[in-house]
């Protein structure tokens, strides 16, 4: 649920935590998103660094600067006077993917078109692409984005047994989660396809394509386009379409 | 300058400074030494930026030869550190010559110590720091743990700085001793609310055992189980450094550098800042302690911890007054 009043609680002598509900849900999240957009505006004195996260912010602050209770006044008066048009707009960033061909990511997907009773790949293709995703926060891995807005037909358990490694780039389901693995790793999600972007990258500033709050669109592309667009983002030359919303 | 090459790596020796910041909302843990104050002290008797890197030497060190002349110091654990095997000094300022051999015969308390070389280790800043983070293999020496046949550079230093800082020492009752057992102070939350009372008190009056299941990423404990008010998970948030989470086993754990930025198991409590390093010497077999303290005291005793570590504060003072008349040795 979403609580009528936000919690401020203590974690640790530099750390609060500011809870605004106890679930996954995109209004609750978009909150979240809000009132990180208004503390960067603000700029509050002794607040070194924002984690956004489903449902809370960890704030990091320095105690010697700003106190537990100054700080929480201070946002207590921030979310009261909360002016949504004047935060900047989420960026909408698009993403190819080339879904369903190659493994694992055929088995996967055809594993969730069974489940979905959706009865074909070319069914989960069209509902996966349907919608745009919400970046609910970035985390597990570095740029590793949790992506909320799937539609719930699509919601399929994880893997019994987790693979020892998915490639860099699998786009991944897990329940009613959605996720993309930046970097190689063992994981359990279902993987239906596969982008050719790079999720992370440390020479870059930020270091991760996406940012908790962006909104993403998922583009079917041909392996033939994949390999296209892998060519040119090693080259460096590809351009991510993004747009900003109004 | 090239400083040293290793001849051979030991058990784990990585590069690491205080960290990196800001960048925990794209994911990347800030990593970082352990024990973040000894690094700290290291360098402030080098005249080093305080942030600058230093090797991480964990449970014994790197055999390395040095390749120019140059001062080091080493802090933290007790590692038993060698010069052309003779024993070496920790916590002082001391001498190397090209050619100079540094081993070490391993463990004798703490488990990480720290060599700081005058001006600090020269590897690219990745995200803003010269810390190694081995998970995703980025920052420090290329993301990796160092390998025989590696040679290290350092910043350059001016002779001058280098004439100030010789014969500098800590003195003996500011270096912190590291036994098997550590008075771990925590303060309860953000998610106390998760666990009955009986938890909680459990929590306090039990002794916890350091499990071999841990790194720089978290040390698992052993010990009386915490039993949860409800379900172990939670919805995921943010885990500050020290956040004890307990999962599904009731087996606490302790986030440290290295973590992932964000979990789902609740929070019972957080080690003040001041504790890390303690923490951060502790190996697997060590014991360990709960002890509760208030948000404000705990925030008296960071506030105490950081005094100690502001440049100007004594280790360095002491020191140089304690050396003034005094024969520079091996000079």
């Amino acid at each position: 649920m979403v609580y009528p009043e936000t919690r401020y609680l203590v974690a640790g002598d530099q750390n609060m935590v500011v809870e605004f509900g106890d679930e996954v849900d995109m209004t609750l999240n978009q909150k979240v998103h809000n009132v990180v957009s208004a503390m960067k505006q603000a700029k509050f004195d002794g607040v070194r660094e924002l984690i956004p996260t489903y449902r809370s912010i960890l704030v990091n602050y320095d105690p010697s600067i700003i106190s537990f209770a100054a700080l929480q006044d201070k946002l207590e008066a921030l979310e009261k006077r909360l002016d949504f048009s004047s935060l900047p707009s989420p960026r909408e960033v698009e993403i190819p993917v080339v879904l369903g061909y190659g493994e694992p990511y055929k088995s996967d997907i055809e594993f969730v078109a069974e489940y979905s009773k959706l009865g074909s790949v070319q069914g989960v293709i069209e509902l996966f692409t349907s919608r745009d995703y919400l970046v609910y926060m970035i985390g597990f891995l570095p740029g590793f984005p949790y992506l909320g807005g799937m539609p719930e037909r699509l919601a399929t358990p994880r893997l019994d047994r987790p693979r020892i490694s998915v490639p860099a780039g699998s786009v991944g389901i897990a329940g009613e989660q959605c996720g993309i693995y930046p970097i190689d790793s063992p994981g359990g999600w279902r993987c239906i396809g596969r982008t050719p972007l790079k999720l992370f990258e440390p020479s870059w500033q930020p270091p991760s394509l996406l940012q908790a709050g962006d909104r993403v669109r998922f583009v079917s592309i041909s392996p033939e386009q994949y390999e296209h667009i892998a060519l040119k983002v090693k080259e460096g030359t590809f351009k991510m379409k993004v747009t900003s919303q109004s | 300058m090239e400083v040293f090459e290793v001849i051979w790596p030991g058990p784990l020796a990585t590069i690491q400074d205080l960290g990196r910041f800001s960048y925990q909302q794209y994911g990347v843990p800030p990593s970082g030494a352990m024990d973040g104050s000894a690094l700290r002290i290291a360098n402030r008797l080098l005249d080093n930026d305080e942030g600058a890197a230093g090797l991480e030497c964990t449970f014994s060190g790197p055999r390395l030869r040095f390749l120019n002349d140059t001062l080091i110091t080493i802090t933290g654990g007790d590692l038993a550190p060698l010069l052309n095997n003779h024993p070496l000094p920790m916590w002082e300022v001391v001498q190397v010559r090209k050619g100079d051999i540094l081993s070490w015969r391993g463990m004798r308390t703490g488990c990480r110590a720290y060599l700081s070389v005058a001006g600090g280790i020269d590897v690219p800043m990745v995200l803003d720091s010269k810390s190694t983070y081995l998970r995703s293999t980025f920052g420090g020496l290329g993301g990796r743990a160092l390998r025989t046949g590696d040679v290290l550079k350092s910043v350059p230093v001016s002779s001058e700085t280098l004439e100030h800082v010789i014969g500098r020492k800590v003195p003996g009752e500011l270096i912190p001793e590291h036994k098997g057992f550590a008075e771990i102070r925590v303060i309860l939350g953000p998610q106390a609310d998760h666990f009955p009372e009986e938890s909680i008190a459990t929590f306090f009056d039990s002794e916890y055992t350091i499990t071999p299941e841990s790194d720089r990423m978290g040390y698992r404990l052993e010990g009386p189980e915490i039993k949860h008010k409800g379900k172990a998970d939670t919805v995921s948030d943010g885990v500050p450094l020290g956040a004890v989470q307990v999962p599904g086993d009731c087996k606490p754990i302790i986030l440290m550098v290295d973590r992932q930025v964000t979990g789902g198991y609740s929070k019972l409590a957080t080690v003040i800042t001041p504790d890390i390093s303690k923490l951060g010497q502790m190996k697997p077999g060590d014991r360990i302690r709960f002890h509760e303290v208030s948000l404000s005291q705990g925030q008296q005793l960071l506030n105490a911890f950081q005094k100690m570590l502001d440049p100007g504060f004594l280790p360095v003072k002491t020191a140089l007054s304690e050396v003034e008349g005094r024969e520079v040795k091996g000079g």
